[in-house]
């Protein structure tokens, strides 16, 4: 998730500006699965869960009982699956990024107000550069208010997260020509007695703007930008 | 027949906030208040803190901070007379109280009479008591 940077002492970006971040090289194969969060980690933490469990015990496995008995194409078939699991999900990730990039560049969006406090008009700014023409169904940005706990259970630890969408803003049917960067000036308001961002081990309440583009024939692109809401005074 | 083995004193504790019937307070204001500790019993204890803090409560652990401490030097208390002290702490800019469907932060005033349990023979145990109030800009 993109993190707030100031940008100068009056403007804050709400920046996801990664083309710039230097622990992304843009030729690595791997750079489109970083570069589009959303989508990319998803796949990435899933994969990674779920192959390395599965690598984990059949490793083990084939230790113990396969490699004393002489099992040895079965032991390599046997790790030869989660690889493939492993193999497949970074393909997807590499495709997806692959396929975003084709359609669009990173968006951007700047906030006026810096820093942000509770009852504010965040006054904000979003640009994005499509590289083909689309007519975009909706476009859709929401301030949400996001609560994140971890707890107990049994021996498990776990997460949990609600949101609560605090105010939204509509762009509705825009035409966007090829390369011609998107620019759109919108007001999102925060609550007066809005909590601000807070975070501890295991609760956190933070705040974020949800970018939703619908991409008719393609994929909707998501994408979130966190904002750091401090009190007043 | 079991027989009790046990005398342990009843200990109560009250907590006043000064000046507010519904307790709301502001971040960086100062909670004020006295407590009162009463027993039915002599109790010799090694001290009496005063806490201002605040916890989680909902579905996640539980976090929670003190966000001040006061520790009044009460070593006796005897069953014909009142500890009666006096406090005042500031809160911090946060957090405020909140209530939300995952996470409550909920805010205390909480007394603890810490009793020695080598003074008192027949096994008497900490008291504890809390009086919560509401942190809102």
């Amino acid at each position: 998730m993109p993190q707030l940077s100031s940008s100068s002492n009056t403007t804050l970006t709400v920046g996801n500006n990664r083309t710039s971040n230097a622990a992304i090289p843009d030729n690595a194969w791997w750079a489109d699965v970083l570069r589009f969060p959303q989508q990319g980690k998803v796949f990435s933490r899933i994969a990674w869960r779920f192959a390395g469990g599965w690598f984990a015990i059949v490793l083990v496995g084939v230790l113990l009982f396969r490699l004393p008995f002489g099992g040895i194409i079965l032991s390599v078939a046997c790790l030869g699956v989660p690889g493939a699991v492993v193999a497949a999900f970074l393909v997807g990730g590499w495709y997806w990024g692959q396929q975003m990039r084709q359609l669009m560049d990173f968006p951007t969006m700047e906030v006026a107000q810096d820093p942000v406090t509770p009852g504010d008009a965040l006054q904000l700014t979003y640009r994005h550069t499509f590289k083909k023409p689309f007519t975009l169904d909706d476009v859709s940005l929401e301030l949400i208010l996001r609560e994140w706990v971890e707890y107990t259970e049994g021996t498990d630890t776990k997460t949990d997260t609600h949101e609560v969408i605090i105010d939204t803003h509509m762009i509705p049917l825009l035409e966007v020509a090829a390369d011609v960067p998107l620019e759109h000036r919108f007001t999102l308001t925060l609550p007066a007695h809005a909590m601000p961002t807070w975070t501890q081990d295991s609760n956190r309440i933070s705040w974020l703007i949800r970018l939703k583009v619908n991409l008719p024939g393609n994929f909707d692109y998501n994408e979130q930008f966190n904002l750091t809401v401090v009190p007043k005074g | 027949m079991f027989r009790k083995l046990t005398n342990q004193p009843n200990i109560a504790i009250t907590i006043d906030l000064d000046g507010h019937d519904m307790p709301t307070y502001a971040p960086n204001e100062a909670v004020s208040g006295r407590v009162s500790i009463t027993s039915d019993g002599e109790v010799k204890c090694k001290d009496v803190e005063i806490r201002l803090r605040w916890y989680t409560a909902g579905r996640g652990n539980v976090n929670s901070m003190n966000e001040a401490v006061d520790i009044l030097p009460v070593t006796f208390i005897s069953p014909d007379s009142t500890v009666s002290e006096t406090f005042r702490m500031s809160l911090p800019a946060m957090p405020f109280s909140y209530s939300g469907t995952l996470i409550q932060i909920i805010w205390e005033v909480q007394v603890e009479v810490n009793i020695q349990a080598a003074l008192n023979p027949f096994g008497a145990l900490d008291a504890k008591a809390s009086r919560v109030f509401v942190v809102r800009p």
